[in-house]
């Protein structure tokens, strides 16, 4: 098996590391090996950065010593800093279109010598997790800098389930095996070590031999910690089985991530958390269509118009227990162009009346607070809400030209700087990868196709409990939905 | 480490100010109100590693605070570690071949780094790396300042000679691992070695004062007090060690030694890049100490040390004042800049290499505000002779009025004196007329040349014979016969009288007529009687008796017209 020596010493390589098998911790490793050999740790997403920046701490690796960053992030970086040579106007790319943009200037820029000596300046070396999820793209800009300073490879085919548009992700056997060095596969189920082997070996032994082989996975003989419950034949009754196996997750220590089906519209999933106890939320995507919609809406309209768009906004973040009837009665009022009087709550009135008055956006954050006050804990979007207050505060600063400008830049932060997931959360396998919870729910293990499955099999550490109709899953059939 | 570019605004005597230093070692020659010090300052300050330096409203120009000090310096031959991204990688600008900064680097660009110094109203310096693309710029460190390794070498050089913070010592050391420790460790074993009870004459005070604590309710303990020295880590710091040559410190060294020495640290520490800066580099070093220091500071990079492997190139850079002519003749022409200041505008031009001649020959000239260029060495002696002349009539010396006269090389005269002028001198150009000039007369004096030039297209020999009254000519001619034969000097003259005259070898009984004249001038001219320095002087010095019958001649008005650039259109000193 590869060592973190090994790891250090190839120049240019790649391993094999299947879910759970000790990944972040080599690279830590090896990183921690000399201290003095500045590494770039490059990934993919804000989940996955937040935690290589955990798994670094964890180990006591010096800070020093590593710098952890998105490729997008990475990209946009030098880019930007160099806007006449990258020819990278956009410093807020927001499309896959801007994105290319980024990435085809980043890749003129590292032809350039001073920017090459800046990264052999900065970095002796680089590690790129998650490398199954590279585009093309970002895969030859890897190859680019590999040319500079030692690069390795880890990652696992078997995820690739990144989902970029209309670019394609990078080909193992095609793109990395030609021009890099394969270091043998990480072989031990770290994520399992201790008290919970048998789930570690049967994902080794059973369940990745089976999706490798396109074989179905059968549920029969599962270890103690795997719990499989059958869904019945009408999916309109899966709900109420999959709610309650949530209620009851909630009785465990540790946090728990469920699993929602990875081919369902966002707003289904966003319904599926509304009806859920009070602690779960939602895993938010990171270019948060709904905060940047509304933020858009909020700077361009006013008065009642805005207070309107205001109570939407509440309406996503907010879970009916209590507050839909207070918004509903508002929302007509403002419809025939009235303030009213939410009789409970003078603070949330008063700044609606200044909404409606005033054009300050302070006014509007006035009124998301006072409505927070207002439901307490029924945000089930806290993500989004939050979001959406720090790009108010942001706006305020003066340094940017919209809202939309403001929220743009508390995205890309949390894009760089990564976010901490809820304990009990409920997102989608592409939200998800790379992150490790205590307990794991798949709501509809049929619904998911090979590398999803595998993706969400491996996501918990002490617990597994899988939800599908038959104890035989047969993943292959949903291939061609998928793609 | 070099600067390529230096911009000061607002400081002190600099209003404006814009520098493309081209060498390796630039020595700022300038008159005393040049500002050639406030860009030492400058310089210093802008890559100081110093934490805090302290302004005050007169560091302003014209002591204005409206507007904020501004000094950017432009540095190429970057040390690595501040490529780094996290650092300043990402602020790079690029320099071409040509000279042309490109905010972006091309890739056949050198890479360069402004680094800015401002101060405003709140006289609070702030450290910025900034370009076009990012005008606000990121803060830069002391720390990172420390890399680009700047030491002042002025008038107080003693903190170098010490491991105090910043010094080249300091940084000739690199990490310093086990001193703090060994020190805190004296300090204690000091504070151990003093036992209080052998200094007796404190005793009774320190009694009092444990009596009065203990009337005043304030504790005492079972001890009781004692006078203990009270020597605090923070105290006895690094900066107390210094270098001892045996039990003497070098400080004790005389100044002249102490600089040697530490710009020769300083000269190893900036193998790994550095910016030297030294304040009037002649400063108590004899002419041949001065000579060899500016020698090994030139030196090329040929040598290697133990630590350093051969492709260690000498990445560093000097820049000196001077008000010697020493380093000016030690110097080629490419390390001297002519530096001034007029109305809070400083301009620096660097000596063009057709000067060398004057580099070598007249080094002084460069210390100069006015170079009077003759020809040839007869009227450099000329000058001289009139210099002593005039101060014997009570006027002021050349040197007090900062005039130099130089040789300006023959026919390479008027090339000399156009591109003094463009070095923006005032200059006056003392030559025959029996040759055309290159550039031309129109020329030179478009762009400000004063011309003495004699009337008549003349040599100057020809020139002072036709003119010079009937004893002055036989003095001249009994004086070179002296020097030389008088039959010798006859015989020449009367072969070139025309119609061929008699004469006797006895000056005095000559006849003096326009025949005459025109020989002894065409004599003297072709055999050179008066070129050499001191026989230039000794003509000037005959001449200098008859000066006052000359009023009316050419030789006269000529002489008259050098007086009035000598001394300005100057009622009074016109008067003799």
């Amino acid at each position: 098996m590869t060592t973190p020596q090994c790891l250090l010493d190839a120049e240019k390589a790649y391993v094999v590391s299947p879910a759970g098998h000790g990944k972040t911790h080599i690279i830590a490793e090896a990183v921690a090996l000399n201290p003095l050999l500045r590494q770039l740790v490059l990934t993919h997403t804000h989940a996955g950065v937040d935690s290589l920046r955990r798994k670094m701490k964890n180990q006591g690796v010096s800070a020093s010593s590593y710098h952890i960053e998105t490729i997008a992030g990475f990209a946009l970086r030098y880019s930007s800093s160099y806007p006449k040579i990258s020819g990278v106007n956009c410093l807020k790319p927001s499309d896959g279109q801007e994105w290319n943009q980024v990435y085809e200037g980043f890749s003129k820029l590292l032809d350039n010598r001073h920017i090459q000596d800046i990264i052999k300046a900065s970095y002796q070396g680089m590690y790129v997790d998650e490398y199954q999820d590279c585009t093309e793209q970002q895969h030859n800009l890897i190859v680019q800098i590999s040319d500079l300073i030692p690069t390795r490879l880890l990652g696992d085919p078997l995820q690739g389930i990144y989902d970029f548009g209309n670019n394609t992700i990078v080909d193992w056997t095609i793109h990395v095996e030609p021009d890099f060095e394969a270091l043998p596969e990480l072989d031990y189920p770290w994520r399992w070590d201790g008290e919970n082997k048998e789930l570690g070996e049967w994902l080794s032994n059973v369940v990745r031999p089976a999706i490798e082989s396109n074989q179905p996975i059968s549920l029969e003989k599962l270890p103690s910690t795997v719990i499989w419950k059958q869904l019945p034949n009408d999916p309109r009754q899966y709900e109420a089985i999959q709610k309650s196996v949530c209620n009851e997750t909630l009785k465990n220590n540790g946090n728990a991530i469920v699993i929602y089906p990875h081919g369902e519209r966002e707003s289904q999933c966003v319904n599926f958390v509304k009806g859920l106890p009070k602690p779960y939320q939602m895993v938010e995507t990171i270019d948060c269509k709904n905060l940047m919609k509304t933020a858009k809406e909020l700077f361009e309209t006013k008065g009642f118009a805005r207070a309107l768009v205001l109570i939407d906004f509440l309406g996503m973040c907010f879970s009916p227990i209590s507050s839909v009837s207070v918004l509903s009665t508002l929302k007509r009022n403002f419809k025939n162009g009235k303030i009213g009087n939410p009789r409970s709550n003078v603070e949330l009135a008063s700044s609606l009346q200044d909404i409606v008055g005033d054009n300050s956006l302070k006014s509007i954050l006035r009124g998301l607070e006072a409505f927070y006050a207002l439901a307490g804990l029924k945000c089930y979007r806290r993500e989004l809400y939050r979001a959406m207050c720090n790009s108010i505060q942001e706006f305020d600063t003066g340094k940017y030209e919209s809202l939309w400008d403001a929220a743009w830049e508390v995205r890309n932060r949390t894009r760089q700087i990564g976010r901490k997931i809820p304990r009990f959360a409920v997102g989608r396998t592409l939200l998800i990868k790379g992150l490790e919870f205590d307990h794991a729910i798949l709501l509809d293990a049929d619904a998911l196709d090979p590398k999803n499955l595998y993706v969400a099999l491996t996501r918990g550490r002490s617990s597994l409990t899988i939800l599908s109709r038959s104890n035989v899953i047969n993943p292959y059939k949903n291939l061609t939905k998928t793609k | 480490m070099k600067i390529r570019k230096l911009i000061i605004e607002r400081f002190r005597g600099v209003n404006q100010f814009e520098w493309f230093p081209n060498a390796d070692i630039l020595c700022l020659v300038g008159s005393g109100d040049s500002t050639k010090s406030t860009i030492l300052d400058a310089i210093e300050f802008v890559l100081s590693s110093r934490w805090n330096i302290s302004f005050e409203d007169t560091d302003f120009y014209r002591a204005d605070t409206s507007q904020p000090i501004e000094i950017k310096a432009t540095i190429g031959e970057l040390p690595e570690q501040l490529l780094k991204d996290s650092k300043f990688g990402l602020l790079l600008q690029g320099l071409s071949a040509e000279g042309n900064l490109h905010d972006e680097p091309e890739n056949t660009d050198e890479k360069i780094l402004t680094v800015r110094l401002r101060v405003d109203a709140s006289l609070e310096p702030s450290w910025t790396v900034m370009n076009e693309r990012d005008i606000e710029g990121k803060p830069i460190s002391a720390r990172d300042r420390e890399l680009f390794s700047t030491a002042r070498l002025g008038t107080i050089i003693d903190r170098h000679l010490t491991w105090g913070r910043g010094s080249i010592l300091t940084r000739l050391t690199g990490e310093v691992k086990e001193a703090p420790a060994i020190l805190a460790n004296v300090i204690r074993e000091v504070k151990k070695s003093l036992k209080p009870s052998e200094i007796t004459s404190v005793k009774s005070a320190v009694e009092t004062s444990k009596i009065q604590a203990k009337k005043s309710g304030v504790h005492v303990s079972a001890e009781g007090y004692s006078a203990r020295l009270d020597l605090q880590a923070q105290h006895i710091g690094l900066g107390c060690l210094t270098l001892h040559d045996g039990e003497i410190p070098l400080r004790n060294l005389g100044f002249g030694s102490r600089r040697l020495l530490a710009i020769a640290l300083q000269r190893e520490s900036a193998r790994r890049g550095g910016i030297t800066l030294i304040d009037e580099v002649e400063h108590g070093l004899e002419p041949h100490r001065l000579r060899h220091l500016l020698s090994s500071l030139t030196e090329k990079h040929s040598v290697t040390t133990e630590n350093l492997s051969d492709s260690t190139t000498m990445n560093s850079q000097v820049f000196m004042t001077t008000h010697s002519p020493v380093p000016i003749v030690s110097l080629s022409a490419e390390n001297i800049q002519i530096i001034r200041s007029t109305e809070g505008r400083t301009t620096i031009t660097p000596v063009p290499s057709d000067l060398q001649n004057i580099v070598r020959k007249a080094p002084e000239a460069f210390l100069a505000k006015k170079v009077l260029v003759c020809e040839g060495k007869t009227e450099l002696g000329l000058c001289w002779a009139l210099d002593n002349y005039w101060q014997n009539q009570g006027l002021d010396s050349f040197t007090y009025l900062g005039i130099v006269p130089v040789n300006g090389g023959g026919s390479d005269s008027p090339q000399t004196v156009k591109n003094l002028i463009n070095l923006g001198y005032d200059v006056c150009l003392l030559v025959d007329s029996d040759v055309t000039l290159s550039p031309s007369e129109a020329e030179l004096i478009q762009s400000g040349v004063t011309i003495v030039q004699w009337a008549g297209s003349c040599s100057i020999e020809e020139r002072i014979f036709e003119d010079l009254p009937d004893e002055g000519i036989k003095e001249l001619v009994k004086w070179i016969g002296n020097e030389k034969s008088i039959a010798s000097i006859t015989q020449s003259i009367v072969t070139r009288t025309s119609p061929q005259l008699t004469l006797l070898e006895n000056p005095d009984i000559w006849t003096i007529n326009t025949n005459l004249r025109q020989a002894i001038g065409k004599t003297a001219k072709e055999k050179e009687w008066f070129k050499r320095l001191d026989l230039g002087q000794e003509m000037g010095d005959i001449l200098c008796k008859y000066l006052t019958q000359l009023a009316q001649k050419d030789t006269g008005q000529k002489i008259k017209q050098l007086k009035r650039w000598v001394f300005g259109n100057d009622d009074s000193s016109m008067s003799t």
